[in-house]
């Protein structure tokens, strides 16, 4: 009884994990020098097409990370992993650098003018600049 | 896709120690290793011809599973040592003939596919020196590479046709942003080296030289290509006793593949055209009188004619539905060279499921119409054929 109650707990916390994590918004960061960028511009560094800026990544396990790449490249993260592996077994360029969670990432984006990396929106604060924001 | 940091890479890192801190990051030597396969049965409703992948095979799938056809393996490191520089080697383990020999075929055969060194100039201008890909085609460069094509099998119409694959010489790679757009150029030149079967004949064909020229626009979800490939083939002695001509002659063949592709994918949607010719110059114009290559060409009616004039194109379009894609292609082949005319072309339906995020399962069935011998390996390469093949695998990376 009592077990099965840990679990309906656990169920209902993680659908409601789910669902604040769906609604979220995610903000695309850089250094506090950095323009705006577009949603373009974005999809074609995380997509592999363009190596002007520095793309960092959240792990797999992350669910923003499912939803960046959803927002900005309408694609899952098979597709871009298939998109990925075209370039890597080409020889022409590495995903984007992984790091463990938004504050690995702010530090980064932060340290160098050339790295771009997305976060919780709630998570932003005044040592990067957002420079696009998805709904 | 692992990153291993060698225990030096800090005195590297020290050495250098002009370059500022963000830069000292990338300034060590570190290493990448990754791979990628796919491991697919395949059968055809025929026992007395095959269908096989490439023309440097000469087995192929028949009624019998053959797990060799569409199967390979490939391993491959990047060793970057800082500074732009960096070693790239890959190693492709799949079905192909290791000697002149017909029946040498030998599955999961390991070969250097490709080991250059590269410099990055720029973050947009890269050169390489070394064996490196030898881009015919849009999807030339991760053809092997299962998880990143949408099908099981590309189009043989076009795919099958280009027995060369890699070159062993000096390539440029260039990339600008120009808005929103992304455009590429790449430019290479070098030697290739590839055996075609043709029948019961082994042609070794060695290159004087290959050159490859290409230009790209990426676009948003669009991506539009051209390229060419051009390469000299001598017809040396040895290539042409295969042939039944033993007289020493000389004719270097002129080969010009020229290729055009689409594609279109914008997450959901997915479409992938390729159109491409092959044209070559004419075989010497001679008498019966004379003997070696002008009496071989006279009598197989191809004096003063191409050995080969190609066209072919495929088209194919597939519809996401979450973690399932469907997709239909048409291929088509058609050679109108001296000796014969050929045709040759197939459709097929494949379907790919996505069961991780660095695993799918396929599947792939397709009717394939042939004139043409040369993408069969067959007892009587002028019968015309229709095949049914089948082939269900499944694709891997990391």
């Amino acid at each position: 009884m009592r077990a099965k109650f840990i679990r309906t707990a656990c169920v209902a916390a993680g659908l409601s994990l789910g669902a604040v994590t769906a609604w979220a918004q995610v903000a695309v960061v850089m250094g506090a020098s950095a323009a705006p960028l577009t949603k373009d511009q974005v999809a074609n560094l995380y997509l592999g097409r363009s190596f002007d800026l520095k793309p960092l990544d959240l792990p797999e396990a992350s669910p923003l990370r499912e939803q960046f790449y959803k927002k900005a490249t309408d694609r899952d993260l098979s597709q871009v992993k298939a998109t990925w592996s075209r370039i890597v077994f080409s020889g022409k360029g590495q995903p984007p650098k992984e790091l463990p969670d938004a504050a690995a990432v702010k530090k980064a984006v932060a340290a160098d003018p050339k790295a771009v990396g997305y976060i919780d929106k709630g998570s932003v604060d005044g040592s990067v600049k957002v420079v696009l924001t998805l709904d | 896709m692992k990153t291993r940091h060698f225990g030096w890479r800090v005195v590297a890192a020290a050495a250098l120690l002009a370059t500022s801190a963000a830069q000292a990051d990338e300034a060590g030597i570190q290493y990448k290793v990754s791979g990628f396969g796919t491991l697919a049965a395949t059968a055809i409703d025929k026992s007395d011809l095959q269908l096989r992948t490439s023309l440097n095979q000469s087995r192929g799938a028949d009624s019998t599973i053959d797990l060799g056809t569409d199967s390979r393996f490939g391993l491959q490191g990047v060793v970057t040592f800082g500074q732009g520089w960096s070693l790239t080697g890959q190693l492709l383990s799949i079905r192909r003939r290791v000697d002149s020999d017909l029946d040498s075929n030998r599955d999961f055969d390991i070969g250097v596919e490709w080991l250059f060194a590269q410099y990055a100039v720029t973050s947009g201008l890269d050169l390489r020196l070394g064996r490196v890909v030898l881009p015919a085609f849009m999807i030339s460069d991760s053809r092997n590479v299962g998880y990143s094509q949408p099908w099981l099998r590309a189009p043989l119409e076009v795919y099958g046709r280009m027995p060369l694959t890699t070159m062993d010489g000096i390539q440029a790679n260039w990339r600008i942003s120009a808005g929103a757009a992304i455009i590429g150029f790449q430019a290479g030149y070098g030697k290739g080296h590839t055996n075609i079967s043709s029948g019961a004949t082994v042609i070794d064909t060695p290159s004087d030289w290959v050159s490859s020229l290409s230009a790209q626009v990426e676009w948003s979800d669009w991506l539009l290509r051209v390229g060419q490939v051009r390469s000299a083939l001598p017809f040396s002695s040895p290539l042409l006793a295969g042939l039944g001509v033993t007289t020493p002659i000389e004719y270097t063949m002129r080969d010009t593949f020229t290729n055009l592709g689409l594609q279109y994918d914008n997450g959901q949607a997915i479409v992938l055209a390729e159109w491409a010719s092959r044209k070559q110059n004419d075989m010497p114009m001679t008498q019966p009188a004379l003997s070696g290559l002008g009496l071989f060409a006279y009598q197989a009616g191809l004096a003063g004619k191409p050995l080969a004039k190609e066209k072919m194109w495929y088209v194919g379009a597939g519809w996401r539905f979450g973690k399932l894609l469907p997709m239909v292609a048409h291929g088509s082949f058609k050679s109108d060279a001296a000796t014969s005319q050929n045709d040759w072309t197939s459709t097929s339906i494949s379907l790919r499921y996505d069961v991780a995020n660095n695993v799918a399962l396929k599947a792939q069935i397709g009717r394939h119409e042939a004139k043409d011998s040369s993408s069969f390996v067959t007892a009587d390469p002028t019968d015309p054929r229709s095949v049914t093949s089948l082939a269900v695998g499944v694709d891997f990376v990391f």
